[in-house]
């Protein structure tokens, strides 16, 4: 009996991932405490609740994939705001966010990549603690939901100086 | 679709814990005031298809959108230098 229960004791836990395999983004094993929860989902997404942040390939890049655990073949191309916009989290607190939490902005690549936006209108709201998260509406009119993200394509360099 | 007609500070609820009051008409505008609980999200709607469909765009970028963001964020930075 005293054996039968060392035995158990000693079982290796369940694994503690989730997998997901999504044929566009890859396959991989999330570890379970770094999921992310939207109880919402995303604006138009209500489904869309659980997300996992993909380690980048080159840590210089401010891009990752934000990957929908529970779509898999939904993810979005997010970035620090800050590596973009600095300041931009300064604002953000005081229209509702919380001091602390981690911000994401989705990026919106189109045909031509140079003209590739950010939303800023809404942004991804972390709290760094639960992990849950929420898109949150700066409905101030300071932001844009297609905010370029790069200088304009036609100005010089000179020019930008 | 439910059609009602409110004066000047009059009260629409919306089941137990949300309310919707006529703060002012002037001209063609009406202001309201809607009193929810915090777990109920409030747009304006435009603002609410904004945002819905620049999810939509962004989740339809392609799988290659990294790789296309990287290049032309890389180009941007050494132009800059």
């Amino acid at each position: 009996m005293a054996e039968a229960a060392t035995r158990q004791a000693l079982t290796p836990p369940a694994p503690e991932t989730i997998a997901l395999c999504s044929a566009r983004f890859g396959n991989y094993e999330v570890p379970l405490e770094s999921v992310l929860h939207f109880p919402d989902g995303l604006i138009g997404l209500p489904r869309a609740r659980r997300f996992a942040l993909l380690e980048p390939s080159r840590p210089e890049i401010p891009f990752r994939y934000l990957v929908c655990l529970d779509l898999p073949e939904l993810g979005f191309l997010v970035c620090d705001p800050e590596a973009v916009f600095p300041g931009y989290a300064a604002e953000v607190v005081p229209a509702g966010g919380r001091a602390g939490a981690a911000l994401l902005v989705i990026v919106t690549v189109p045909e031509n990549p140079r003209e590739m936006t950010v939303n800023l209108m809404a942004p991804l709201v972390v709290d760094g603690e639960s992990r849950q998260g929420v898109q949150m509406v700066l409905d101030t009119g300071r932001f844009s939901t297609r905010h370029a993200l790069l200088p304009a394509a036609d100005a010089t360099p000179a020019a930008a100086k | 679709m439910l059609i009602l007609t409110r004066k000047l500070g009059e009260v629409i609820r919306v089941g137990d814990d949300v309310t919707v009051r006529v703060l002012e008409v002037r001209g063609n505008q009406v202001r309201l005031g809607v009193e929810a609980p915090l777990t109920v999200r409030i747009y304006r709607e435009e603002v609410y298809r904004a945002i819905r469909k620049e999810n939509e765009d962004a989740a339809l970028s392609g799988a290659s959108a990294l790789d296309e963001a990287t290049d032309a964020w890389q180009k941007q930075q050494r132009d800059k230098h």
